[in-house]
């Protein structure tokens, strides 16, 4: 089997304990897979391309500094995804675009029982297209759930993982962010 | 689409490995870090679970959980009476410990007020049990023995009378028909030690008191009798 091969059948989280065990080169495959991934999420997020490049280069570096405090029985994505909203939300922040750190009774209290209602692949085409119109129009707080799991396709648990709130609090604020961007977009388009 | 940025950064993180720009912090720091930080909120909350602890063991220890019983004058002395301060520093004590510990997965996917209810339930239960040993009675004693006047002070206020709250502690030194006589105990040796007479307020009956109970009451004084509204047997005479 070639390397490229044996590369790319290689899981994440098998790069990682590869690369914890001194081989940094392996730490490029995670490179190439996750540089895409970060600059589409951090463009949706912040507006200066160029402060994107290096915020997701330096999300690389902080990933490899802290490695070995990575658990390779958990999953990752998530964990590489939290470091680069960190770099993100302290970006905004010293843009002065707003604290998403302000006390959110979301993460206080909320239901516990409330389940993940998934979006069928024709709802989560149709809501892509009409978050992009309204996206920069509402706070960031709603804007990471809504590009987290209609761009990056990450689950609820996921989100949950990434942003350190309860599962449930993801639900809630996909729904009021939904909600924020009904009157920036064509309510047709909007399922409801 | 991506390809020129991704070969760019990864040239660039790579070549900083390389260089030894960029290294690998080791994995005992990350273990260190973490049981240091584990400890030090494990040591916050057994001092708000010992806090908790001690805030119930007053209550029940001075009497004034008696006060419940006396009428709505007695609910509210219980009130101004409440170790607020001491829930108030074992509210803080988890508080801390759940930011301590904000990172592990525990601590963010449940909902914090809920976490917080559910510590805050744990510390009271470890706290009465705690009080169903011998472990502030030896803290006591050993506080006492060593001098240590902090710890030996907060004890020792558990059974002050306090007048000013109407607040009154002392062992029953003789019983008569409609009044009885207790010794008065307000922590010092000076000229107001000495007994005094306690009369019940209609609808108190003194009918279980004996010569050597140790007793709780509550009432105002006036020209040195107490006029009491309830009182409680907090430890009875011995035979």
């Amino acid at each position: 089997m070639s390397e490229y091969h044996q590369r790319s059948n290689q899981t994440d989280e098998e790069i990682v304990r590869r690369v914890q065990q001194g081989d940094s080169e392996q730490f490029g495959v995670l490179i190439e897979r996750y540089t895409p991934k970060l600059l589409r999420y951090g463009r949706r997020f912040l507006s200066r391309t160029d402060d994107i490049t290096d915020l997701v280069q330096d999300t690389f570096i902080r990933a490899y500094s802290s490695i070995q405090s990575f658990n390779t029985s958990m999953r990752f994505s998530p964990w590489i995804y939290r470091i680069a909203h960190n770099a993100f939300v302290n970006e905004l922040r010293a843009q002065g675009k707003g604290s998403l750190f302000s006390l959110d009774l979301d993460t206080l209290v909320s239901p516990l029982d409330l389940k993940a209602s998934e979006d069928v692949e024709g709802e989560k085409a149709a809501m892509r297209s009409a978050i992009d119109r309204g996206l920069s129009k509402i706070s960031p707080k709603y804007q990471e759930v809504l590009i987290l799991y209609y761009f990056e396709e990450l689950s609820y648990a996921d989100i949950a993982d990434i942003l350190h709130i309860p599962v449930s609090t993801v639900g809630i604020r996909l729904l009021r962010a939904k909600k924020a961007l009904r009157p920036h977009i064509d309510p047709q388009v909007l399922p409801s | 689409m991506d390809h020129l940025p991704t070969n760019h950064i990864k040239e660039s993180v790579l070549e900083k490995i390389a260089r030894k720009k960029v290294v690998m912090q080791p994995r005992r720091l990350f273990v260190f870090q973490w049981i240091s930080i584990t400890i030090v909120a494990l040591i916050i909350l057994v001092l708000g679970v010992l806090t908790l602890s001690f805030a119930t063991y007053s209550i029940h220890e001075s009497g004034e959980l008696f006060l419940l019983g006396f009428g709505i004058r007695g609910v509210y002395t219980f009130f101004a009476l409440f170790p607020w301060a001491l829930i108030a520093g074992t509210f803080a004590s988890i508080i801390i410990f759940l930011w301590l510990l904000r990172g592990s997965t525990l601590a963010y996917r449940i909902p914090i007020l809920y976490l917080f209810g559910a510590f805050t339930l744990g510390c009271f239960l470890m706290g009465l049990m705690i009080n169903s040993t011998p472990f502030h009675q030896l803290i006591s004693e050993l506080a006492e023995k060593n001098q240590h006047t902090f710890i030996q002070t907060w004890y020792e206020r558990i059974n002050l009378s306090d007048e000013a709250y109407g607040e009154f502690r002392g062992m029953v030194v003789s019983v008569d028909t409609d009044s009885f006589v207790v010794s008065y105990n307000d922590g010092d040796t000076d000229e107001d030690d000495t007994t005094h007479t306690v009369v019940p307020l209609e609808g108190v009956t003194i009918a279980d008191v004996a010569v050597g109970d140790e007793v709780y009451i509550a009432g105002d004084i006036k020209n040195g009798v107490i006029h009491a509204y309830g009182f409680g047997i907090l430890r009875p005479h011995t035979q």
